[in-house]
């Protein structure tokens, strides 16, 4: 069952973005480690859904998260709703006034075992996305 | 005979200096407290002579990780907090998959080694 809220969902195959601004959450080979998909503040995990945005748009977002820390910006872990709803969680649009693409992963459970076991099956279907050298 | 990878040690004081501030992530992440990286120290300590080396993590509620990682389906990942506890999570194959608690007692749980062994062979 679900919960009419009046904002529209989200499409299997829309892209999801999350930010990396540590550098150690990405490995050598360029992968992504699961730490970066830990929700916290539990029960939510931030995203940004790629929809309607240029790539450099895109970017700005990424670098004003950034900015905020303040740290530099690496890249982004790219996954689809589909990869989320995978795992029995879902993604919801939670715009906020900074990032009318904001989106939340929800459903994650409670426990930190399984929060990172689903945190490695995102991770090993995530593409990593170094930040172009342009992007200011 | 105990682990003696020095660099992962140098690695695990550089991620638990950088991740002392909130923040950390960009996300509101939670400091690594001096506890969590005593902690860390021992458990590495306490492997055994031959364990492949892991490399050091951070997660936004403030542990700090291992990884053994060998592919994105054979991987092992230790989460270290500031209590003792080991939450481990662990990729075993195309649909294998394993995940709990082991309490640390300055003595590698019996459970992570055996999945050390599986993921990332010596």
């Amino acid at each position: 069952m679900s919960v009419d809220t009046g904002v529209p969902s989200i499409a299997n195959d829309e892209l999801l973005a999350r930010f990396i601004v540590f550098s150690r959450w990405v490995r050598r080979d360029q992968t992504v480690k699961p730490d970066a998909f830990i929700p916290h503040p539990y029960p939510d995990l931030s995203v940004t859904r790629h929809k309607d945005l240029h790539a450099e748009d895109l970017w700005q977002i990424g670098q004003r998260i950034a900015d905020a820390r303040p740290a530099s910006l690496y890249g982004r872990a790219d996954v689809t709703a589909a990869d989320v709803r995978r795992q029995k969680l879902e993604v919801e649009p939670r715009p906020v006034p900074e990032n009318l693409n904001h989106a939340s992963i929800i459903g994650w459970p409670a426990d930190k075992p399984a929060q990172k076991s689903f945190a490695q099956e995102l991770a090993a279907v995530a593409r990593y996305v170094a930040k172009p050298a342009a992007v200011i | 005979m105990k682990f003696r990878g020095k660099e992962v040690f140098v690695e695990l004081c550089a991620v638990a200096e950088e991740c002392c501030v909130s923040n950390w992530d960009g996300h509101g992440a939670a400091p690594i407290t001096d506890e969590t990286y005593r902690v860390a120290y021992r458990f590495l300590e306490s492997l055994p002579l031959g364990t492949p080396a892991p490399t050091v993590g951070a997660e936004p509620d403030a542990h700090l990780t291992l990884e053994w990682h060998s592919s994105p389906r054979r991987t092992l990942s230790v989460s270290i907090t500031p209590e003792g506890d080991l939450h481990y999570a662990a990729l075993l194959g195309p649909r294998k998959k394993a995940y709990g608690t082991e309490p640390f007692f300055d003595e590698v749980p019996k459970a992570i080694l055996d999945l050390i062994g599986q993921v990332a062979p010596a």
